[in-house]
């Protein structure tokens, strides 16, 4: 929202003029609060940790910065942006292809799941920007040949280093191969480096003792009891269910009257219960597609299109989906796994109620997950009402028997394609 | 990959499925006559005549013929001359087979380069009249690897097993042509291609479907078991249900009977100490955040020393 003082555009931010061009094309107009805090003291030359919601701009707020010094002086390997999924990786590769259109912007998208030599035919052309996600961008690196060079040239030209989702980043879980990448890329003096976060961790922190221009939209202060977290629009409700016939609340609750045509998003703790609740759902008859991990990447992909397009109206989602991502209008989120992190329940409902429009979540609670909802209330500082619009009697009469035949049929039919075999494989082979 | 085990299953080559299509234009005929692609059935079963032998022992061009007929003009006449001769032709296969002669199974270890079902069957059938006949498709792998390379887009078949309706004849076939090039008219595709024929002695068609026979059956029985653990399931959840109204019921009439004789009230306490009597505790699921501000006992502090130097060299 820009106030009284902030309507500036973004060429008195110091954004270049072709970019000013572009962006006015592209129908963006009004710089963010994010993008006005953040482009000045980057284009000085700061380093920068900007914390912001996704769809707050803060594609922009670092990608505007990069390609004005980039046109400067066009030089190949300029920039390395880092995100933690995917579907993120693919989503900025787009955004900045369309940006630095007008120079000839050459991008490569260096995820897993894609093909890799094409990706190191891609590296060699130098392009001008990188966007990748650690683990195969390090793959790249520690692969690297004599004649592809490309840790050398990272070396050389490199001057920009962004990472997105920073706090999901900087985990063990990415450690060793950002490691890889940094010891590939010129040392800290020698480049910029731009941190974007949604949540304030230990490691954030950490970081924030240097000399690194700090951003935070909600800053802590804001984070003070009494005040709701939620958006004003959005109904938080549980539903107090035990384990094993979940699915039959789960399918009564999206077949009812009230969300039968709505779109909808289901998220799982676990790439198991995804498919299970995929497969489940899809031998009911509901326009189910999934998201997860243990999907071939051309699958995923395909089922966010199906999913974007509405040829699928349910989508059965880990937590890959929970950040970030740019779904359309989706009227009911539930969460049929409580999450361990209250923050992660914070992403999750966050695909709902986006721009001010009406939003539901249900979030399925069973005798276990008791104190992991008290611990959502005080992060969200709401309690958290009980959705009462299913009865337990018409559960039972409508949705109960069938849901546990399909469920079983599900279990059978992934058992015999050996879901989760490659996985368990993948794990002994690296243990070795 | 489904598909492919699917085919396995159905044990009848794609193509054998078209020319049925192409046999059949109206679906209202496929139910006159048996099902095709069932060959779980044993040998001897007599119901289950294959119609499909009936019709691929002529050529293919007559098959052909008949097509073009059922398109250009008078439909329901040919269909129903093509019904009867069809019936014609299923008595003749099955009083053949119920004739005092046995089955003969051959063994095919190697097709020739995209030969198709169709001409595998007209080159057998010089030896006399063929049942079922079945190919196995290249792996769905190999398929794209050659589509990627370029290569040939048609169907590759491995290997394959053929029934003679008399059981000498699969043993002259085997005795002619095994490594021996097919022949025939000079000049023409196959050719100079050589054939491994093997004759399998003591061997019957239904043997080859056994397997996957008793692996359905286990199948589904393992199903059905599943079935009624998840109806046990839902019985006791519906008893727990009704149990939890009868309970509250009961609560709300001792309220309102209390209220009516005008007592006092149970205090908070009172329902609290109730309630922890009534109700089981249960273990509860970890809650774990890496957030800075959250409090100390939630928050996870697993770090490693790959973690430190990377954060160390960051900014």
């Amino acid at each position: 929202m820009p106030t009284a003082q902030h309507t500036m555009s973004f060429a008195d931010l110091g954004l270049a003029h072709w970019l000013c061009d572009s962006l006015q094309a592209m129908r963006i107009h009004t710089p963010t609060d994010v993008q006005t805090h953040c482009i000045p003291p980057i284009l000085k030359g700061r380093n920068c940790i900007g914390g912001a919601r996704t769809g707050s701009g803060k594609t922009l707020a670092f990608a505007g910065p990069m390609l004005t010094e980039w046109s400067r002086d066009p030089a190949a390997l300029f920039g390395v942006v880092l995100t933690p999924t995917r579907e993120l990786a693919v989503q900025i590769h787009e955004q900045l292809c369309a940006l630095g259109a007008q120079l000839n912007i050459r991008c490569a998208l260096v995820v897993g799941g894609g093909d890799f030599v094409q990706q190191s035919l891609e590296l060699q052309g130098r392009p001008h920007f990188i966007v990748a996600t650690p683990g195969r961008l390090a793959h790249h690196i520690i692969s690297d040949t004599p004649e592809a060079a490309l840790s050398s040239l990272l070396k050389r030209y490199t001057r920009y280093l962004v990472l997105d989702e920073a706090d999901f980043l900087l985990t063990p879980t990415f450690a060793s191969d950002l490691a890889v990448i940094l010891g590939a890329l010129p040392d800290k003096t020698h480049r910029r480096t731009l941190l974007f976060t949604a949540t304030v961790t230990d490691q954030v922190l950490q970081l924030r003792e240097g000399d690194a221009f700090v951003y935070n939209a909600e800053d802590d202060s804001q984070l003070a009891p009494g005040r709701r977290q939620l958006p004003d629009t959005l109904t938080a409700e549980y539903l107090l269910v035990p384990e094993h016939v979940k699915e039959a609340y789960l399918y009564h609750i999206l077949v009812s009257n009230e969300f039968e045509d709505s779109t909808a998003v289901v998220f799982v703790n676990r790439t198991r219960t995804a498919e299970l609740l995929r497969r489940t759902l899809y031998q009911l008859g509901v326009r189910v597609t999934s998201l997860h991990s243990q999907m071939p990447q051309s699958e995923r992909a395909n089922s966010l299109h199906r999913f974007r397009a509405r040829a699928a109206r349910v989508l059965v989602a880990t937590d890959v989906a929970a950040r970030g991502l740019d779904i359309p209008q989706v009227s009911l989120v539930v969460n049929y796994d409580v999450p361990s992190d209250p923050d992660t329940f914070v992403h999750r409902v966050g695909r709902t109620a986006r721009a001010g429009r009406h939003g539901e979540s249900v979030l399925f609670v069973t005798q276990r997950d008791v104190d992991r909802l008290h611990a959502i209330e005080t992060r969200v500082a709401t309690t958290i009402g009980q959705f009462s619009r299913v009865g337990d009697t018409a559960v039972i009469k409508k949705s109960l028997t069938q849901t546990s035949k399909a469920k079983r049929t599900a279990m059978m039919a992934m058992e015999r394609e050996g879901f989760g075999e490659r996985r368990a494989q993948q794990k002994l082979r690296q243990a070795k | 990959m489904s598909d492919h085990s699917d085919n396995i299953n159905d044990f009848s080559s794609d193509d054998e499925q078209d020319k049925n299509i192409l046999i059949f234009p109206k679906k209202s005929h496929t139910t006159a006559f048996p099902e095709v692609n069932d060959i779980e059935q044993s040998d001897e079963s007599e119901g289950e005549p294959q119609e499909e032998t009936g019709h691929v022992v002529d050529s293919p061009k007559a098959d052909e013929e008949e097509s073009k007929d059922g398109e250009t003009g008078n439909v329901g006449e040919t269909t129903e001359d093509k019904a009867l001769r069809l019936r014609k032709r299923l008595e003749l296969v099955n009083a053949l087979k119920k004739s005092k002669h046995k089955t003969g199974v051959i063994y095919l270890s190697r097709i020739p380069p995209y030969m198709k079902p169709a001409k595998m069957r007209q080159i057998l059938s010089r030896f006399g009249q063929l049942d079922r006949l079945f190919l196995k498709r290249e792996d769905e792998s190999k398929y794209r690897q050659r589509i990627k390379g370029n290569g040939n887009k048609k169907n590759m078949y491995e290997e394959g097993w053929a029934e003679f309706i008399r059981k000498r004849d699969a043993k002259l076939c085997a005795e002619t042509l095994n490594g021996n090039i097919i022949g025939g008219k000079k000049g023409t595709f196959y050719h100079d291609d050589i054939l491994n024929v093997k004759y399998l002695p003591g061997f019957k068609w239904a043997d080859l479907t056994e397997q996957i026979a008793r692996e359905n059956d286990i199948r589904h029985a393992k199903l059905e078991m599943e079935i009624s653990q998840a109806n046990k399931l839902n019985a006791e959840f519906i008893r727990n249900v009704e149990k939890s109204k009868m309970l509250s019921n009961m609560n709300k009439a001792k309220k309102r009977k209390a209220q009516k004789e005008d007592q006092k009230e149970p205090s908070d306490e009172d329902v609290e100490r109730q309630r922890e009597q009534q109700y089981k505790r249960f273990q509860q699921h970890k809650v774990s955040t890496n957030r800075a501000s959250a409090p100390e006992n939630i928050k996870q502090t697993k770090s490693s020393d790959t973690l430190g130097s990377v954060l160390s060299n960051l900014l």
